[in-house]
């Protein structure tokens, strides 16, 4: 009896006059079929009708308390010209180029901002759109420092917008030279002599910080400023590829004098015990009186407080006024040059909305939006890249940063992971006291010789 | 019957139609199938993508343009010291993080269990250690180990011994990352393994007790075979996620000094995304892959004999 009743009502039609001839069964069928249509639609991504607003990856606006005067300015500029707002997404630059390089083919980002480093990652990847005629076409496109559009240029195609700009300087403690008596250092060896003095003379302080933890950016930059001492670049094109450019002596010489003689010799200008650090220690180290030199750039300015600085007036009055800028010393055979880093603002060559993407390159290199800039993260600013912002040095003794920014060289455009790679092995084998400094720079030498045809 | 089927009203009868179909196996199948295929895109073609891409020579920034290489970058991996060191080394901390955290999660799982005065408030608080972020655990541990201001180096310093950036002192670097390992972890093992505990029988112990055995037997012949199978659970998923833990070492350590902390993890990572090398960073994933899934394969059928 069940089963027919089952049966029967299971195979009643849906309406009482029969005529459509749709069972309650199929109707059910049909709802639970289309359940799971609708959860795969779900599951599997919505339509994409282009009508979504343009995305922003970026990691310069200041991320602390203070009011985004910077931001706010970047952001109303750009729905004055794109009519409609932007997304902004905050990555760390780590983040950004790892998300970059892998997911940039799915359209997202529009626009990105980063390091020079990864603009020439990204060309190589195919992932950046060639600004050309665009750009040249921009109401301040004729204001931008000739050196910092060489460096968004790749084979003659210019791949990014320039924002800001430093050359890293030797940052020295000037009440210390004052009280020694000396002059701020020229050559490797006057630094390291008066290094030394410093450890002799001052037992809470140190003479010297630089930069030693494998895979710390920082102390790449910090090695490519003494290898810009030697050479214009470290890299120049040779037809389809790149040939070194250095002398293996030289990269010895570099080991030798900026890590040998910091950690390892017997009477180290720098901490033993400080070795395998990064800027976590470096920068806060001198803005808390810790060492006398580090090698810098702008940004140092305006790092007065935080929770790295243990007092923040005491940093003020040393920033303020003892502090020191000077070129930074070269070893013998080298002569001034320093790593000049640019910082882009670049287009998604996979974007589907290039033009909200390049009113955000147009709003955010306006020279009105930098100026905000230059109030909200003022030590981005003391070197502008663009003649109509002016620099944020209010202290002569930052002065000299303008000479140094004119003596950097902005990298070569080759993919620079396997350089880097090798670079921290040698580092901290002569940092460790674990080889001679000009075996590991001949051996390094050769290594780089050997990528010559990969990079 | 056509009176009755209307007496029970239109919704009685869409309930008995659905409840007739659910019945039907094709219906599961249709339930099933966004999940299934979402399992298939997230998880199953990533993975075989991964163990294609092992079989070529591929950059980070082109892979598209690949070369199909055979076994060629397991050759190399064999000849590669790093990739032997960081496997040592990812073996190693594995095997002692994993063994310290169940010995210490177990200690501090039995003494909890005992009626201590605050354990309630203490096993609360025991949690915070694994819910605090990775990032936030790491400058917790580097800035207690700075060199200058750091609270373990003030106290040796007190005590008139050696200080340093204990991070970056190459022999020291690997304990500290053991360290971070178990100091995250023992807490959770012990929460397990004393919820474990709990759901034994007071009157085993208390038939054990009679029987005459000691709290050395009671431990050995009760509870320990009565949490076997959580502890199993554990230490499979422990093993698993130290074997592949990126985040510990490349934040505290990069993998230095002088490669003393380098694990796999941190050297396929830095493979793909500094050497540019996607082929080969894959190819390591895979043996990692392969050394996983014979653990786990091989633990699971022991704890299944036994």
């Amino acid at each position: 009896m069940g089963d027919s009743l089952n049966c029967s009502v299971r195979d009643y039609p849906m309406t009482d006059d029969h005529s459509s001839g749709l069972t309650r069964r199929t109707f059910a069928k049909g709802l639970g079929g289309g359940a799971a249509a609708a959860s795969l639609a779900g599951c599997l991504g919505g339509s994409d009708d282009g009508s979504e607003q343009a995305l922003l990856w970026e990691y310069a606006f200041p991320n602390d308390d203070t009011p985004p005067i910077w931001k706010d300015a970047f952001l109303a500029n750009y729905e004055e010209r794109a009519g409609e707002e932007l997304t902004v997404a905050r990555f760390s630059y780590e983040d950004l180029r790892q998300k970059y390089l892998t997911g940039a083919r799915t359209g997202d980002p529009d626009a990105i901002e980063g390091v020079l480093s990864h603009l020439t990652e990204y060309v190589k990847a195919g992932h950046l759109e060639p600004l050309g005629d665009w750009a040249e076409g921009l109401d301040h496109w004729d204001g931008f420092v000739d050196s910092a559009v060489e460096a968004m240029t790749y084979r003659g195609e210019l791949y990014g917008l320039p924002y800001t700009g430093n050359g890293r300087a030797l940052i020295y403690r000037k009440d210390i030279l004052d009280e020694l008596g000396q002059e701020p250092p020229e050559t490797a060896a006057e630094f390291q002599q008066l290094g030394r003095m410093v450890n002799r003379e001052y037992d809470d302080m140190w003479g010297y910080h630089n930069c030693t933890k494998d895979g710390s950016v920082r102390a790449f930059q910090e090695w490519m400023s003494h290898v810009y001492q030697h050479t214009d670049q470290l890299y120049v094109p040779d037809g389809d590829s790149w040939s070194l450019n250095v002398e293996a002596d030289a990269l010895g010489q570099i080991f030798d004098d900026w890590y040998f003689q910091i950690y390892a010799a017997d009477n180290p200008v720098g901490n033993p015990d400080q070795l395998g650090t990064g800027w976590q220690v470096n920068d806060p180290g001198f803005l808390n009186g810790q060492f006398a030199f580090i090698e810098c750039g702008t940004w140092l300015r305006g790092w007065t407080s935080g929770d790295n600085i243990n007092d923040s007036d005491a940093t003020t009055q040393l920033l303020d006024n003892d502090t020191g800028v000077a070129h930074l010393p070269y070893s013998e055979g080298g002569s001034q040059g320093t790593f000049l880093e640019v910082k882009p603002i670049m287009i998604n060559a996979h974007s589907d909305n290039k033009e909200r993407a390049k009113d955000v390159l147009a709003a955010w290199t306006d020279p009105e939006v930098l100026t905000k800039g230059a109030e909200d993260k003022s030590g981005d600013f003391m070197t502008p890249v663009h003649e109509d912002v002016e620099s944020t040095i209010d202290n002569e003794n930052w002065a000299p940063f303008t000479d140094v920014f004119g003596t950097g060289r902005a990298l070569a455009k080759i993919g620079w992971g396997p350089v880097r790679q090798k670079f921290y092995t040698h580092m901290q084998e002569v940092a460790y006291g674990e080889t001679d400094p000009y075996n590991a720079g001949d051996q390094f030498h050769s290594e780089l010789k050997s990528l010559e045809s990969e990079l | 019957m056509s009176t009755r089927t209307e007496d029970k009203g239109p919704l009685a009868d869409y309930r008995e139609t659905f409840g007739s179909l659910l019945s039907e196996t094709w219906l599961g199948y249709a339930m099933i199938l966004p999940a299934a295929l979402l399992i298939g895109v997230i998880i199953l073609y990533p993975t075989f993508r991964g163990i294609q891409l092992a079989f070529f020579e591929a950059s980070l920034l082109n892979p598209e343009a690949k070369v199909f290489v055979g076994f060629e970058n397991f050759a190399t991996m064999l000849e590669d010291a790093t990739f032997r060191e960081s496997l040592w080394h990812t073996v190693l901390l594995t095997g002692i993080a994993v063994s310290l955290q169940y010995m210490l999660g177990l200690g501090l799982a039995l003494a909890l269990k005992e009626k201590v005065p605050g354990a309630g408030v203490f096993r609360s608080l025991s949690m915070i250690t694994w819910v605090l972020p990775v990032i936030v655990m790491v400058i917790i541990f580097r800035f207690m180990t700075q060199s200058g201001f750091g609270p373990v180096n003030i106290l040796l310093a007190k005590l008139g011994m050696e200080t340093a950036s204990w991070f970056g002192r190459p022999g020291v670097a690997f304990p500290l990352v053991v360290i971070m390992h178990v100091w995250r972890n023992v807490p959770f093992y012990a929460i397990a393994l004393l919820a474990s505990m709990k759901s034994i029988p007071d009157t085993q112990y208390e038939a054990a007790r009679l029987d005459g055995a000691g709290p050395l037997q009671r431990f050995r012949y009760v509870t320990l075979p009565q949490i076997s199978y959580v502890s199993m659970i554990m230490i499979v998923l422990h093993v698993i996620f130290t074997f592949n833990n990126f985040d510990i070492v490349y934040l505290s350590t990069g993998g230095g000094p002088l490669g003393n902390t380098e694990v796999m993890a941190t050297y396929v990572y830095k493979q793909a995304f500094q050497q540019y090398a996607l082929g080969y960073a894959a190819s390591m994933a895979v043996v990692m892959l392969v050394i996983m899934m014979t653990f786990t394969v091989v633990y699971v059928k022991l704890e299944a004999r036994d």
